[in-house]
């Protein structure tokens, strides 16, 4: 969605400035949640505090109508009918392989030197073997970096 | 005036708080992305709390990828629709998309007085691999129940592999007959057409190839293969 904002945004209707643009997606890239935010972003500086809750409203409120009167009833009457099962399993392989090839750059960006490496292994086996929760994980995770921030020789 | 909000939180049911308190902390921890919440949104609803099986779970990702709209959102809203109703979708929604708004204004009104991105980067170099491993065991488990297709058929491999073992290894055209044509057209019908009518097996394509193995039997008699 991201692609199909920016030469609205940036062109038709000259709201932001290229590089504005490229740092709100910066931010949405770097909050938690949905990369979209950057819609609040955007709205934020086009019309302030107002601009930025309308815009968010309108860029999510598609996927609420989607999904709540579209294909999450539609999903319930998809699971007695066979051929649709049939068509899913393929579309199901086939969205296994893109969160397998959308995960290969991350891995590259994540896995930079050998501390982060053994940092990634050591989470995947807490994960797999002991059923740790996420959540610990990913603050232990923040607060090795903020270490490694403040304790330069740590990297 | 104090226990005024309590009854209410008392009256939101069982399903309806779990979405919420489910998909807040997706929305505080969901770093690195939809992929990440995906596997993020798998992990804790299918592995841990159960809510719905693996199976289902790929059906909701397969029709959410097919229409528009951001993905890892329409999913969150798609377990809550599935676990509490339309209200559980609307509550899920909210709760993963809320957390990452108010930390968005935050950061908009930042950017707008001091005009420059604040410097988080170092923050993520610790978050990132656990993200990473996060995703590599989600896609794992994902991949095991997504893969499962009559072709390439692995089962009917074995069979053929272990009925070649107990006739010794004779290295002839069954067993050949694994790699070369294993699972393309002639694996599976015709076995069953031949187990039917032993008769036609000089009209098997492999009679044509190797000659000599007109004189198998059908691979349903227990007779053996010599």
């Amino acid at each position: 969605m991201i692609p199909l904002m920016e030469p609205e945004v940036v062109n038709t209707y000259g709201w932001l400035t290229h590089q504005q643009f490229l740092d709100g997606i910066a931010l949405g890239q770097s909050t938690p949640g949905p990369i979209v935010i950057t819609a609040t972003f955007v709205g934020y500086l086009t019309a302030g505090l107002a601009g930025a809750v309308v815009a968010t409203v309108a860029i999510f409120l598609p996927a609420f109508v989607i999904v709540l009167a579209g294909t999450g009833p539609f999903i319930r009457r998809l699971r007695h009918w066979q051929p649709a099962q049939r068509f899913l399993k393929g579309v199901n392989a086939a969205v296994v392989g893109t969160i397998v090839a959308a995960s290969l750059p991350l891995a590259r960006a994540a896995l930079v030197d050998p501390l982060s490496v053994i940092l990634g292994l050591g989470a995947l086996v807490a994960l797999v073997r002991f059923r740790v929760d996420t959540l610990p994980l990913i603050v232990g995770g923040a607060a090795l970096g903020l270490l490694a921030l403040l304790v330069p020789g740590l990297r | 005036m104090a226990t005024e909000p309590v009854p209410t939180v008392r009256a939101a049911s069982g399903p309806l708080r779990e979405v919420a308190a489910l998909f807040l902390k997706l929305g505080v921890i969901g770093f690195g992305g939809p992929t990440a919440h995906i596997a993020m949104m798998e992990e804790e609803v299918v592995r841990r709390r159960r809510w719905l099986r693996r199976e289902h779970f790929l059906d909701a990702l397969a029709v959410t990828n097919m229409v528009p709209g951001p993905n890892s959102t329409e999913m969150a809203i798609h377990l809550g629709y599935l676990r509490a109703g339309v209200l559980g979708g609307v509550v899920a929604g909210l709760c993963f998309i809320g957390p990452a708004f108010l930390l968005m204004l935050v950061l908009s009104w930042a950017y707008v007085q001091y005009g420059t991105l604040p410097a988080v980067g170092a923050l993520f170099w610790g978050v990132k691999p656990v993200v990473v491993a996060i995703i590599i065991a989600a896609a794992y488990r994902l991949a095991r129940n997504a893969l499962t297709s009559p072709w390439p058929p692995w089962p009917a491999w074995g069979r053929r592999f272990s009925r070649e073992a107990r006739s010794g290894f004779c290295l002839g055209p069954g067993f050949s007959a694994i790699f070369l044509r294993a699972g393309g057209p002639g694996s599976g019908w015709p076995y069953r057409w031949l187990r039917r009518w032993p008769w036609r097996w000089p009209l098997h394509p492999h009679s044509w190839l190797w000659p000599g193995s007109a004189s198998r039997p059908a691979p349903s008699s227990s007779a053996g293969a010599t």
